[in-house]
C-alpha cells in the first residue's frame, strides 16, 4: 500500500472512490473468531471496534459481540471483486445478509441451524461452527446476487473451509476462481504481510485491467 | 418563539402571507458534485442454509511429517494387530551396540511410543476400547529405552574407570604391545602396521586421517613414540638404522621435527632410511623444536599435511 | 530469627544421648510421638497457606520481562537430536522367539565396569581390529562381556 492510514480512517463506511484513492484493491476481506467461530467482514485488511459494533446487533448469550483482540481473529477469505464498486456492493451485500439473520429473520436463520438437545445453537465449549458456514453460505448468496460473476477470486486460508466445490459452488457461480492463500511459515504471525502481498497483487491486475479496457475503448473511438 | 424573541425583522420578511408573492424556484446548479456513494446492497437477498465444509478439499501428502504418529497410516491399530508377543531388548543385547545404532534405536522407540500414546489416549477418552495393550506394549518400549540410557551411563563409567586405572596399567600395557610388534617378522608388515595404526589411535589418540587430528600434549608424545618403534622395527633389519639409534640420545627419538619426518614416511626400509638422512640434515644444521612450541609446530605441520592431501588427493 | 543452638552440632556422648532435644516439664528426655507431629520435614505442597506456591522445579524455559513479554532461554527449551546415520532396520522389540543374551563377567569383580576388561577388550582392539564378537552367531546364548 502507498500510504497507510490511521486507525480511525478505517473504522467507517468507505465508498468506491476513497478506496481507490487511499490505494486499497478491490477487495473484500473476512475473518473469523478463533473462540466463537464468529465472521467479521471488512473492506480493509484489518477491523475496528465500528465494525464490530455495526455488524453484531443482537447480541446474546449465543452470539456474543466478540473482542478485537488480533489473537483470536484470523482471516477467513479475501474475495478480489473486478471493480471497485463491485467490491462496495459485496460488502454492503455481506452485511446485509447479517443483519437479515441476526435483526429482520432470525426465525428463517434459526431453521438452517443445526441445534442441540436444548434447542439451542450446537456448541462446543464457545465454539458454534454454524457462524462460519453461514457466512461461506451468505459469501455465495452475496456474489450470486450482486450481478457480476467473472474476474472474481476467492483466496481462503483453508480449502477445507469452502465446502464441497462441485456441490455447492460450481453450479451457482461458474466464473468465479477459488485459490489458496499462502501456507508457509507462521502464518497467524505474518497475517498482515500475506494480506498486504495479496492487495498488491489485487491492485495491479486491476490497474493492468483498466489499462487494458481503455486501450480498447480508444481503439474503438479511432475506428 | 425562535421568531417572536430574536429575530423579528427575518420572521417578519420571510413569513408567507397570502399577500406575499411565492419567491420563483432557484436555478438548478450546475456545479453539482455527484454523490460518491453509488451503490448499495440487492433486495434481492435471502438467508441461504449453511455450506458445510468438506474434508474432500484437503489433499494429504503422503510425506506429511505428522503421518509419524501413525502406524501404517492406519488411524488406530487394532489389539490383534499390535505385537503383543514382543520382548525389549534386553541390557547385554544392547551393549554390543555402537553409539550410532544405540541413538537410533532410541529414536525409533520414541515416535514408537508417541504412536502409542496417541492410540492409548483416543482409546481412553473418545473411541473407547481395549487399551491396556497399547500401555503394556509402550511399557515394554520404555523398557527398551531405559536400558539404552543404562548401557550407555555403563559404557561411561566404564572409560571412565579405565582411564584412572590406565596411568597405573599403562607402562604395562605399551611394553605389551611393543614385545609383540617388535616380534612379527617381515613377512606381517601389514598386519603389523595395522596395529600400530589402531594403537595410536586408542592410546595416542592419532587419528589415521590427517584433518581429524587435534593436536595437543598426549599427539605429541605418541607422535614421538611411534617414530621411535618405527625406527627400532626397521633398525633390526639394518646395520645403518642400527648405527643410527644408537647415536641418538636415549635410543629414541626426542625432537617432534625429526619425530614427524619418520611418522611420515611409508612403512618401507628405503623410505625410512631416506627419513634418517633428512633428520641427520636437520641436525647438522642444528634445526630443534623447543619443548615449549612443540604443539604449535605440529598444528602447523599436521595443517600443511592436510592441505598438500587435498591438492594431490591422488597421493 | 532465632540462632541454632550450638549444642545442635556438637558431637558429645551426652548430646548424641539427648537427641530429641526435648524435655518435659519435669526435665525428663521425650523421645517418643508428640501431639504437635514431627515439624522437622520439608512442607509439601499441600501445606502452607493460600499464598505459598511451592512449584515442581519443572517447566518454564525462560523468564518474563518487565513489561509482559517472555525471555525463552534456549539452553533450557528441550531439543531432540536426530541421529546422523539413522539405522532404520532396528525395531523397538524383539521377538520373543529370540533367547536373551547374557554376559558371564568371569573372572572381573565388577563386571561391566571393571578397567581390566576394558583393557582386555582394547588389547583385542589393537590386535584384531574390528571383528564381529562370539555372539555374532545366533545360536551363542552365553558372552564373556
Amino acid at each position: 500500500m502507498p500510504r497507510t492510514y490511521p486507525y480511525w480512517r478505517v473504522s467507517k463506511f468507505r465508498p468506491a472512490t476513497w478506496l481507490e484513492g487511499a490505494g486499497y484493491a478491490p477487495q473484500v476481506f473476512v475473518f473469523r473468531n478463533l473462540e466463537s467461530g464468529q465472521v467479521l467482514y471488512s473492506q480493509f485488511p484489518n477491523f475496528t471496534q465500528q465494525q464490530v459494533d455495526k455488524q453484531f446487533q443482537r447480541t446474546d448469550w449465543s452470539n456474543r459481540k466478540p473482542a478485537i483482540r488480533r489473537d483470536i481473529w484470523r482471516c477467513m477469505c479475501v474475495v478480489d471483486m473486478p471493480t471497485y464498486e463491485s467490491g462496495v456492493k459485496l460488502y454492503q451485500n455481506l452485511c446485509r445478509l447479517k443483519y437479515l439473520r441476526d435483526v429482520r429473520m432470525p426465525q428463517e436463520a434459526q431453521k438452517h441451524r443445526k441445534l442441540n438437545e436444548d434447542g439451542h445453537i450446537w456448541y462446543s465449549s464457545q465454539y458454534r461452527p454454524t457462524y462460519t458456514q453461514e457466512a461461506v453460505a451468505d459469501l455465495r448468496e452475496s456474489i450470486a446476487k450482486s450481478g457480476c460473476d467473472s474476474d472474481i477470486t476467492i483466496h481462503w486460508e483453508d480449502a477445507w473451509r469452502m465446502g464441497d466445490k462441485s456441490k455447492h459452488w460450481t453450479p451457482i457461480l461458474p466464473g468465479v476462481q477459488h485459490s489458496l492463500m499462502s501456507r508457509v511459515g507462521n502464518i497467524a504471525r505474518e497475517q498482515s504481510t500475506v494480506l498486504r502481498e495479496l492487495g498488491d497483487r489485487a491492485r495491479q491486475e486491476f490497474q493492468r485491467a483498466r489499462k487494458s479496457n481503455q486501450n480498447q475503448q480508444e481503439g474503438h473511438m479511432s475506428l | 418563539m425562535l421568531f417572536q424573541r430574536g429575530l423579528s425583522t427575518t420572521a417578519r420578511v420571510s413569513a408567507r402571507t397570502k399577500f406575499t408573492r411565492p419567491k420563483p424556484k432557484p436555478p438548478k446548479r450546475q456545479n453539482v458534485r455527484p454523490p460518491t456513494q453509488t451503490t448499495h446492497h440487492d433486495n434481492t437477498l435471502r438467508i441461504q442454509a449453511p455450506i458445510p465444509p468438506s474434508a474432500a478439499n484437503i489433499q494429504c501428502p503422503d510425506d506429511h511429517p505428522l503421518w509419524q504418529f501413525f502406524a501404517d497410516k492406519k488411524f488406530m491399530r487394532s489389539p490383534e494387530e499390535l505385537d503383543v508377543h514382543s520382548r525389549p531388548w534386553s541390557v547385554p543385547e544392547l551393549r554390543r551396540k555402537s553409539f550410532e545404532d544405540l541413538h537410533s534405536l532410541w529414536y525409533t522407540c520414541l515416535k514408537e511410543r508417541n504412536i502409542l500414546a496417541r492410540e492409548n489416549h483416543l482409546l481412553r477418552n473418545a473411541v473407547g476400547g481395549q487399551q491396556e495393550f497399547f500401555e503394556q506394549v509402550a511399557e515394554r518400549v520404555r523398557t527398551t529405552m531405559w536400558r539404552i540410557r543404562h548401557v550407555l551411563s555403563e559404557r561411561d563409567w566404564a572409560f571412565r574407570n579405565a582411564q584412572e586405572a590406565f596411568s597405573v596399567e599403562k607402562e604395562s600395557f605399551v611394553k605389551d604391545f611393543e614385545k609383540e610388534f617388535l616380534e612379527l617378522s617381515q613377512e606381517q608388515d601389514g598386519e603389523a602396521f595395522e596395529r600400530l595404526s589402531r594403537f595410536q589411535h586408542a592410546i595416542f589418540g592419532i587419528n589415521e586421517f590427517i584433518d581429524e587430528n587435534l593436536v595437543d600434549r598426549r599427539f605429541v608424545e605418541g607422535l614421538k613414540y611411534v617414530a621411535t618403534l618405527k625406527l627400532r622395527k626397521f633398525a633390526s633389519r639394518d646395520e645403518e638404522l642400527l648405527n643410527f639409534l644408537a647415536q641418538c640420545p636415549d635410543q629414541g627419538i626426542l625432537d617432534v621435527g625429526e619425530a614427524f619426518v619418520l611418522f611420515t614416511s611409508e612403512h618401507k626400509l628405503e623410505s625410512v632410511k631416506e627419513a634418517c638422512d633428512a633428520i641427520k640434515e636437520l641436525r647438522e644444521r642444528g634445526n630443534y623444536v623447543p619443548r615449549s612450541e612443540e604443539v604449535d609446530t605440529v598444528t602447523q605441520y599436521i595443517q600443511r599435511l592436510a592441505q598438500a592431501q587435498l591438492e594431490s588427493p591422488a597421493l | 530469627m532465632k540462632p541454632t543452638s550450638i549444642n545442635c552440632f556438637q558431637q558429645s556422648p551426652i548430646n548424641l544421648l539427648t537427641r530429641p532435644w526435648k524435655r518435659y516439664r519435669d526435665g525428663s528426655l521425650f523421645y517418643g510421638q508428640s501431639k504437635t507431629g514431627n515439624r522437622r520435614t520439608p512442607i509439601t505442597t499441600k501445606q502452607g497457606n493460600k499464598t505459598l506456591y511451592k512449584g515442581t522445579r519443572s517447566s518454564g524455559v525462560g523468564r518474563h520481562t518487565r513489561y509482559g513479554g517472555y525471555l525463552i532461554n534456549w539452553n533450557r527449551v528441550r531439543t531432540f537430536v536426530t541421529p546422523k546415520n539413522y539405522n532404520t532396520d532396528l525395531k523397538p522389540l524383539v521377538s520373543h522367539n529370540v533367547p536373551e543374551l547374557k554376559h558371564s563377567f568371569k573372572g572381573y569383580s565388577q563386571g561391566s565396569l571393571d578397567s581390566q576388561l576394558y583393557f582386555e577388550k582394547l588389547k583385542e582392539y589393537i590386535k584384531y581390529g574390528k571383528v564381529p564378537t562370539a555372539a555374532s552367531d545366533v545360536n551363542c546364548h552365553v558372552e564373556r562381556g
